[in-house]
C-alpha cells in the first residue's frame, strides 16, 4: 500500500468528492472552499500527476468550454485501487484514534 | 464577451517552456481562473494572479521533455532483433567487416599505448620540469658524462668538487651525481656477497656519492624506509623490489630486521637502508640497486641539477658553466673544451644525442612513423567499414521501403540504422580490447617493453576508445542512414542504387585509396626488409665468425692467460684491444706535421690494438711482419685518413708512408716545446667498419703493438669444434687470474647485432603493422569487389542475352578496377619512395631502392583484384541469363 502525504490524501479525497468534475482548477477552488486556505493551481497539478503515477487516480481529456479558450480539461477520477487505498487509510487512522478515548 | 485577455507575454512564455502534452490542460485552467477572477475582482487582479500562476508553473514537472524514449522504446527492441538477424543473414559479410574492424581497432589501441609510453619517460619524477642534466661539449661531441678532476685517480673528496660548486649556486636547489654499471664509462659487473657468504654477480648497479640527497633530485617510490633517511650511511644500499628478493628472500616484507642487514661489495659492508619500487620501464635509468659509496668507481659521472622554479634556462646554463670554471679553471684556456649544456629531464630519452647514454635513446622519428601508421590503419579501418556497410545497406532498400510504407518517419529509420551500426561496432570493441590483452605480452617481449593494457585501467584511454568506436559507427552509419532514409518510398522499391553514379563515385575514391595504401605500404615493407638484410650481410672488413671477447683486468693478466691457453687446440688466435662493434665515440684531432695549423681535423679515431687481435680479426698488412721481427709497434692509418692527410699536403696517399703526423696537436709538450704526440705512418690499410653502418667510415689511426702495455679486453678466434668446452677452458683460466671480477663473454656477432637492435625492433614493428594495414586493405578490397560484382549480376545477364561472351564480360568488369590500380600505383610510388629514402638516411651504408619494385607491386595489386573480380563474376557470368534476370533484386 503506497504512502500518502497529507496534501495527497486531501486532494485524493477531493477528487472522490467532486466525482466527474475534478480537474486542476476546480480542485484548487474546492480546496479553497473546504479548507479556507488557498492553493496554487500548479501545486494541485503536481499532486494530481503524482497520484496518477501512483495509480490512485486516472484521467481523461474532455469538456472544452469557451472560458478556457476552447482548451479541454483533464478530468480525474479515482481508480479502484485508489478507493481501496483511501479506505485502508481511514481504517488505519480510526484504529489509532480509537485508542485515545479522551479525544473522542 | 469581454475582450480582456490574459497578459500576452506570459501566455507565450508558458507556451514556450511548457511540455506540449500538458500545455492544453494547464493553459486551459489558467484561462478559466483568469475569467473568473476578471468577473470577481477586475482586470488588474486577474492579470496579476495570471502572471503569478504562470511563474509557479515554471517547475520541472511542466517543462518540455524529450519524448524520444516514449516514441521509440518499443522500436528499439525491434531494431535490435532486426539488426542481429541481418548480421546473421549475411554471415561472411558481417564476419569480414567485424574482422577488419577488430584488427583495426586493436592496432590503433596498440599504437596509442606505445606512443604514450614513449612520451611519458621520466615525467614521473616530482618537479621534473626543474630537473636538468649537465652535458659537456668536448672537441666536437656532446658527452653526457662529466669527468672527475683526475679521472680514475680522483680522491673521494675531490669527486664531489663540481657538485659542491653547483650546490653553492643560488639558482640551484640541489645537485647529484652518479654512475652505473650500464654505462660504457664504468666497470660492468661486480660481485656482491650476501651475509651468508654466497657471492652473486650483479650488473645493474647505480653508484652514487650524493647520499640521501640523491632522492631530493630524482625521487622514487619507497616501499620500506623513506627518502630522508635512505643512503644516510656512507656505505649504504637501497634495493628495488626485485633485487631484495634476489639478495634476501621472497618474504622480505615480513622481515622486521631488513634495515639492519647488509651486503658486502669488495670486502666493505653496505647497510640496507630502504627498498623502492622497481624502476619503471619508462625511465632513462635502469638499476636494481642504488649503492652509496664515497668513491664512485669510474672516471666520471652523470650530473643532474634541480633549479629553483623562478630561474630561467638561460640563467641555469650560465650558472652551470661558471660553476664548472670555478672547479676547473684550466678549462677556459683549453680549446677543446667547448662549454657545458643543460637538457631537461623529460627530453633526455627522446632528444639526447650525447655519447655514453645509459639507455639507448628513443628516436622521435620512429614515433612519427608509429603515429602515421596508426592513422593510416584508422583511415583504412573506417574506410573499409564504411564501404562494406554502404554496400550492405543498399541491399536493404526494400526493407526500408516497407518500413516507410508502414509509417516510419525519416527520423526513425535514421535512428534504426545508427542504432544498428553502433550496436555492431560496440560489439566489436570489447573483443578488440580482449585481443589487445592477449597480444600485449608478445609485443612486450619483441620490443622489450612493459606496456600495460591501459585500455582497461586509464579513464582517458577508455573514453578515447568509446569515442573512437562511436565515431566509426556514426561516420559509417551516417551516410547510408541519411541518404537512404531520405529517399522517396517508391524510389526505394524501384531503383538499384548500385548503378547510380553518385554512390560509385565516392566508393571509387575509397577503393582507389586502398590501392594506394596497399602499394605504398607493401613497397615500404619490402625495402625495409632489404635494408636490414643488407646490414646483416655486408662485409664489415674483418672476420666475425667464431670471434669472442672477454674482459681482462690488465696487460699482465692478459699475457698470463695468453701463455696458458696458447697450446689449446681450438683457440686459433688471441689478441687484445681494437674490438670493433661500438657506438661512435671519442674523436681525435690530428694533422700532418708538415701541414699548416689550419689543416687540423677532429674526426679521427685512435685504435690501440696488438698484433694478435689483428690476426683474430683477419686484418692484414705486410708491415705487421716487422712486429714479429722485434719492432715494438707500427702505426697504420686507414684509406679515409690517408686521403685526408694526403690532401692537406697536396700529395698522394702513397707518399705518406714514412711521414710524421701529430695527434692532438693542440697539446703542449712542456719538456721539449713540441705540440701533440708524433707518430710515423708505417702503412695504409683498407677501410673497415669499426663502428656501425650508420656512420661513414671515419679516419682511423691504428697503433699496433707487438705486446700491449695495457689491456681491457681480450679477443679469441675459436674453431667451431667443441665450442663450449673451449669456452669453459677460457673461463677456468680467467678465474685463476681474476678472483674478484666476474667474467663477461661476448660473441662478436652478437655484439654487432646489438648495435642495430633499435633499428631491428622498429623495423619488425613497422613490418608487422604494415602487414596488418595491408591485410585490412586487402580484406576491404576483396569484400567491396565481390559485393559490387554480385550486384552486377543482372547487368551480366543482360549482356549475355545480347551476345557477349565470357571473356568480354570479364574484361568489362576488370577494366574499372585496373584503371584505378594504375592510378594508385602512379600516386603511391613517389610517396613511398620519398618516405623510404628518408628513413634510409639513418644509415651511411644503404641500399638504393629500385624503381621496378613499384611496377611489380602495382602488377601484384592488379593481379589480386583481377583474381577476385574474375572469381566472383565467373559465377555470375556462368549463370544462365534467365536465372540472373529472375531476381528482381
Amino acid at each position: 500500500m503506497t504512502q500518502l502525504g497529507n496534501l495527497e490524501e486531501t486532494i485524493l479525497l477531493l477528487v472522490m468528492i467532486m466525482e466527474d468534475e475534478a480537474y486542476g482548477y476546480s480542485v484548487s477552488k474546492e480546496y479553497h472552499k473546504q479548507n479556507g486556505k488557498e492553493i496554487s493551481i500548479s501545486a494541485v497539478h503536481t499532486v494530481l500527476s503524482r497520484l496518477e503515477k501512483k495509480g490512485l487516480i486516472k484521467s481523461e481529456m474532455g469538456g472544452a468550454i469557451e472560458e478556457r479558450g476552447g482548451r479541454r480539461k483533464r478530468i480525474f477520477k479515482t481508480t479502484d485501487y485508489g478507493v481501496r487505498t483511501i479506505q485502508e487509510l481511514k481504517a488505519h487512522r480510526t484504529r489509532l484514534w480509537n485508542q485515545l478515548p479522551q479525544l473522542q | 464577451m469581454p475582450s480582456v485577455n490574459p497578459p500576452k507575454f506570459w501566455q507565450r512564455f508558458l507556451q514556450w517552456f511548457c511540455d506540449s502534452e500538458l500545455y492544453e490542460e494547464i493553459s486551459g485552467d489558467l484561462n478559466e481562473a483568469f475569467r473568473e477572477r476578471l468577473a470577481d475582482q477586475g482586470k488588474n487582479y486577474a492579470r496579476k494572479r495570471y502572471r503569478l500562476d504562470v511563474l509557479k508553473f515554471f517547475k520541472p514537472y511542466a517543462w518540455k521533455k524529450l519524448h524520444i524514449h516514449r516514441q521509440h522504446s518499443p522500436l528499439l527492441k525491434n531494431y535490435f532483433k532486426i539488426g542481429i538477424r541481418n548480421i546473421l543473414k549475411h554471415r561472411e559479410h558481417s564476419f569480414l567487416n567485424a574482422t577488419g574492424l577488430i584488427i583495426g581497432m586493436t592496432c590503433i589501441f596498440l599504437s596509442l599505448l606505445y606512443l604514450r609510453n614513449e612520451l611519458r619517460y621520466d615525467k614521473f619524477h616530482g618537479d621534473a620540469e626543474n630537473i636538468y642534466r649537465v652535458q659537456r661539449v668536448f672537441r666536437s661531441q656532446n658527452y653526457s658524462v662529466m669527468p672527475f678532476k683526475d679521472y680514475w685517480r680522483t680522491t673521494a673528496e675531490d669527486q664531489l668538487n663540481y657538485i659542491n660548486e653547483l650546490k653553492n649556486s643560488p639558482q640551484i636547489v640541489n645537485a647529484v651525481q652518479f654512475n652505473s654499471t650500464n654505462s660504457p664509462t664504468s666497470i660492468p659487473q661486480f660481485y656482491i656477497q650476501k651475509s651468508d657468504g654466497e657471492r652473486l654477480v650483479e650488473n645493474n648497479i647505480l653508484w652514487t656519492n650524493s647520499g640521501s640527497e640523491f632522492f631530493a633530485v630524482l625521487d622514487w617510490t619507497f616501499v620500506v624506509g623513506s627518502a630522508e633517511q635512505a643512503l644516510n650511511d656512507i656505505h649504504s644500499i637501497v634495493l628495488t623490489e626485485s633485487s631484495v628478493v634476489k639478495y634476501f628472500s621472497s618474504d622480505w616484507k615480513d622481515d622486521a630486521e631488513l634495515l639492519n642487514r647488509y651486503l658486502i661489495i669488495d670486502s666493505v659492508e653496505y647497510a640496507i637502508t630502504g627498498v623502492i619500487q622497481n624502476v619503471p620501464q619508462y625511465s632513462h635509468l635502469d638499476f636494481d640497486l642504488i649503492v652509496n659509496t664515497p668513491g664512485i668507481p669510474s672516471w666520471g659521472n652523470y650530473t643532474y641539477v634541480k633549479k629553483l622554479p623562478g630561474v630561467t634556462e638561460a640563467e641555469l646554463l650560465a650558472e652551470v658553466n661558471s660553476a664548472y670554471l670555478r672547479f676547473r679553471p684550466d678549462a677556459k684556456d683549453n680549446p677543446l673544451e667547448k662549454g657545458l649544456l643543460i637538457e631537461p629531464l623529460a627530453s633526455i630519452y627522446l632528444g639526447s644525442n650525447a655519447l655514453y647514454e645509459l639507455k639507448t635513446p628513443g628516436d622521435p622519428r620512429y614515433l612519427w612513423i608509429f603515429g602515421i601508421i596508426g592513422i593510416i590503419i584508422l583511415v583504412v579501418t573506417v574506410t573499409n567499414y564504411f564501404n562494406l556497410s554502404i554496400a550492405f545497406y543498399i541491399g536493404r532498400q526494400r526493407e526500408i521501403g516497407v518500413r516507410k510504407a508502414l509509417g516510419a518517419m525519416k527520423k526513425t529509420t535514421m535512428t534504426q540504422f545508427l542504432f544498428e551500426t553502433l550496436m555492431f561496432v560496440f560489439f566489436c570493441l570489447p573483443i578488440s580490447i580482449l585481443i589487445l590483452q592477449l597480444i600485449l605480452p608478445v609485443f612486450n617481449t619483441v620490443m622489450e617493453l612493459q606496456l600495460e593494457n591501459e585500455m582497461l585501467s586509464d579513464p582517458l584511454f577508455i573514453s578515447f576508445a568509446v569515442l573512437l568506436t562511436a565515431f566509426i559507427g556514426l561516420a559509417s552509419g551516417f551516410y547510408p542512414s541519411l541518404v537512404l532514409s531520405g529517399k522517396n518510398t517508391l524510389e526505394l522499391f524501384k531503383s538499384k542504387v548500385s548503378n547510380a553514379n553518385n554512390g560509385l563515385g565516392l566508393r571509387r575514391m575509397l577503393v582507389g585509396f586502398q590501392f594506394l595504401l596497399l602499394i605504398g605500404l607493401g613497397t615500404a615493407t619490402y625495402f625495409i626488409n632489404q635494408q636490414l638484410n643488407f646490414i646483416q650481410t655486408t662485409d664489415l672488413g674483418f672476420d666475425q665468425e667464431g670471434v669472442i671477447s672477454i674482459n681482462v683486468s690488465s696487460a699482465d693478466s692478459y699475457l698470463k692467460m695468453k701463455n696458458a691457453l696458447a697450446t689449446h687446440p681450438n683457440i686459433l688466435n688471441m689478441g687484445s684491444g681494437g674490438v670493433p662493434g661500438n657506438e661512435m665515440s671519442n674523436t681525435l684531432t690530428y694533422k700532418m706535421l708538415q701541414a699548416s695549423d689550419d689543416e687540423v681535423n677532429d674526426d679521427g679515431t685512435h685504435i690501440m690494438i696488438d698484433a694478435g687481435s689483428m690476426e683474430v680479426l683477419g686484418i692484414d698488412h705486410p708491415v705487421l711482419k716487422e712486429l714479429k721481427r722485434g719492432k715494438a709497434s707500427v702505426f697504420l692509418i686507414n684509406e679515409t685518413a690517408a686521403e685526408i692527410l694526403a690532401a692537406s699536403l697536396k700529395t698522394k696517399p702513397g707518399e705518406l708512408i714514412g711521414e710524421v703526423f701529430q695527434m692532438e696537436p693542440e697539446y703542449d709538450n712542456e719538456e721539449d716545446g713540441t705540440k701533440g704526440i708524433h707518430y710515423t705512418i708505417d702503412g695504409i690499410v683498407k677501410d673497415y667498419h669499426y663502428f656501425t653502418l650508420k656512420e661513414k667510415v671515419n679516419p682511423m689511426f691504428i697503433e699496433v703493438h707487438a705486446e700491449p702495455t695495457w689491456a681491457y679486453e681480450m679477443l679469441f678466434r675459436l674453431s667451431t669444434e667443441d665450442l663450449f668446452s673451449t669456452i669453459d677452458a677460457i673461463e677456468k683460466e680467467y678465474d685463476e687470474w681474476h678472483p674478484e671480477e666476474p667474467i663477461q663473454i661476448e660473441f662478436l656477432e652478437q655484439r654487432l647485432a646489438t648495435l642495430y637492435k633499435n633499428e631491428q625492433q622498429i623495423a619488425s614493428l613497422t613490418i608487422g603493422l604494415s602487414g596488418v594495414a595491408i591485410i585490412l586493405s586487402l580484406l576491404g578490397l576483396i569484400g567491396l569487389v565481390s559485393f559490387i560484382t554480385k550486384t552486377k549480376e543482372r547487368e551480366i545477364g543482360v549482356r549475355k542475352v545480347f551476345g557477349a561472351n565470357l571473356k568480354q564480360i570479364l574484361a568489362l568488369l576488370n577494366r574499372e578496377f585496373v584503371i584505378l590500380a594504375i592510378f594508385a600505383t602512379l600516386l603511391a610510388a613517389p610517396l613511398s619512395y620519398w618516405a623510404i629514402t628518408n628513413w634510409l638516411t639513418v644509415f651511411a651504408y644503404r641500399i638504393a631502392p629500385d624503381a621496378y619494385v613499384y611496377l611489380i607491386a602495382g602488377i601484384i595489386c592488379i593481379g589480386i583484384v583481377a583474381a577476385t573480380v574474375t572469381l566472383q563474376s565467373y559465377r555470375a557470368a556462368g549463370k544462365s541469363p534467365a536465372d540472373s534476370l529472375k531476381n528482381e533484386q
